[in-house]
């Protein structure tokens, strides 16, 4: 069904394309936000994104490889606005939920906050990485090859990644104990 | 924290949180964008870094010059060789809109769908001051003058390329042509000598690929070799380095130039020595081109003339 939809896709059938949307959208939404951090940012780069892909269609060679094509374009457009991001003052919004997770008793909403600023730390390259391990569940050789970035340096920047969140979480611990201690 | 499962679990739930549907003022905006966005033909195409600006001004320079010569020579009682005989009328088609030429006579090769007609395919070689190629394109075949090159009109990528550039070198390994760590494929690693049989020497000398025997060929009144190179499947296409973004594997025979244009591509190259510059015209086809496209193609490139 969504091999017939790319192919008429590819042949400049407009509807399919807006199909495609309506069926992975949601999805790809969902990679742009998690990247960015900020919904008016990832409205404006899948726009940019899926209009690249339109516009590209024709030389995708297999079909049954538009999701992970999308995800590459989509990437890479998110990197380069996760770049002009961090020459702005950080812009926080407040998220409408669509679909919220359970309540998740492993993480507070300090824990949240948190692991949000740490990761608004990060450069567009391992954010777009942990969002694709951790998200989507690509393995670090698909990132590899999504991204034409070798397996070391995912495995690297990955490890760098988490480090750096790691630490984020434990400067959040130490400050509750410095602030109770203190008391 | 520390183990590598609790940073794992960490992340997953954090990004569990936070929006899964698509607004639909996105899916709306896409749709009208995509109302007036034309999209890009199927083809990888040959690609060559953008002209040097200096380049560009000594062409612009050279133009320059060239109109103040001929006016000069226009003036009345001017005082060139006899001066200029009174200009004959010519044909002079007007490029029609893209989608609807009209080219009835020689006009610069248009975007997209084309008349039958003759075109003139600018700067071929990739350098200010070479040859300008006039063909003769059957009605339906695509123009696309940035690169420059003439497609066939087939609907998927088993069409035809023609497509044109020069070169001084070639990757030894077409496969593994990521010889300076850049992913750009801008240097070879085999220097080629200047005349049309170094590179014809070269090219029969590389085992990367599989080639033809070398015959003459004249078109245009310039006399060349011509040669078949039969490129890889997708079996070693999958294995071969990447362009940054690239999902699947690029095949370059020439740095800075063509590649593997999909699975089993078969190259039919002219190499013709036009006024000393050594064009390479490639007509690139892939195993299901239809036959009437391979003649018609056959019959574009022997319909060459040259002017410079």
């Amino acid at each position: 069904m969504d091999r017939d939809l790319v192919v008429a896709a590819q042949r400049g059938d407009q509807a399919a394309f807006v199909d495609l949307v309506r069926l992975h959208g949601g999805r790809f939404f969902a990679i742009a936000h998690r990247i960015l951090r900020d919904v008016d940012r990832a409205e404006d780069a899948l726009q940019e994104a899926l209009v690249i892909a339109w516009r590209d269609l024709p030389s995708l060679r297999d079909p049954d490889r538009f999701d992970a094509w999308v995800h590459r374009l989509l990437t890479n457009v998110c990197i380069a606005e996760a770049g002009r991001e961090r020459k702005r003052i950080n812009n926080l919004y407040v998220l409408p939920i669509d679909d919220p997770a359970a309540p998740d008793e492993f993480l507070g909403i300090a824990d949240r906050d948190q692991l949000d600023r740490g990761f608004r730390r990060l450069t567009p390259d391992e954010r777009a990485i942990l969002v694709l391990r951790h998200f989507v569940g690509y393995e670090p050789t698909e990132i590899a090859e999504l991204l034409g970035i070798s397996a070391g340096t995912i495995r690297s920047r990955l490890h760098h990644a988490h480090r750096a969140m790691r630490a984020a979480l434990e400067a959040d611990a130490r400050a509750a104990v410095v602030g109770g201690a203190s008391r | 924290m520390n183990h590598p499962s609790d940073i794992d679990r960490v992340m997953q739930a954090w990004m569990a949180d936070g929006p899964t549907a698509i607004p639909d003022r996105v899916v709306d905006v896409v749709a009208a964008r995509i109302g007036v966005e034309h999209q890009r033909r199927g083809w990888p195409f040959p690609w060559r870094p953008p002209m040097n600006p200096l380049f560009k001004f000594g062409a612009a320079a050279a133009a320059v010059l060239v109109v103040a010569v001929v006016a000069w020579n226009l003036l009345p009682g001017g005082s060139g060789p006899g001066g200029l005989p009174s200009p004959t009328p010519q044909p002079s088609p007007t490029a029609a809109p893209s989608g609807s030429p009209t080219a009835t006579g020689p006009v610069d090769l248009l975007d997209g769908s084309l008349a039958a007609g003759q075109y003139r395919i600018q700067d071929p070689s990739g350098h200010p001051g070479g040859p300008t190629i006039v063909a003769n394109v059957p009605a339906g075949w695509i123009g696309h003058p940035d690169v420059p090159a003439v497609t066939s009109p087939a609907e998927n990528n088993d069409g035809i390329l023609i497509s044109f550039m020069e070169t001084d070198g070639l990757f030894k390994d077409a496969c593994h042509w990521d010889v300076d760590g850049t992913k750009s494929a801008t240097h070879g690693d085999v220097v080629v000598g200047p005349t049309v049989e170094d590179l014809v020497a070269a090219l029969k000398a590389n085992t990367s690929y599989t080639s033809s025997a070398a015959t003459p060929v004249t078109l245009g009144g310039f006399d060349g070799q011509q040669i078949e190179l039969q490129l890889p499947g997708s079996d070693v296409l999958a294995a071969c380095d990447r362009r940054p973004g690239q999902s699947t594997g690029d095949y370059f025979v020439f740095p800075n130039g063509f590649y593997a244009q999909g699975p089993n591509s078969r190259w039919h190259l002219y190499i013709l020595d036009v006024d000393g510059t050594r064009l390479i015209t490639m007509v690139s086809q892939a195993e299901g081109t239809p036959a009437a496209d391979i003649t018609a193609a056959e019959a574009i490139v022997a319909s060459f003339e040259f002017t410079q």
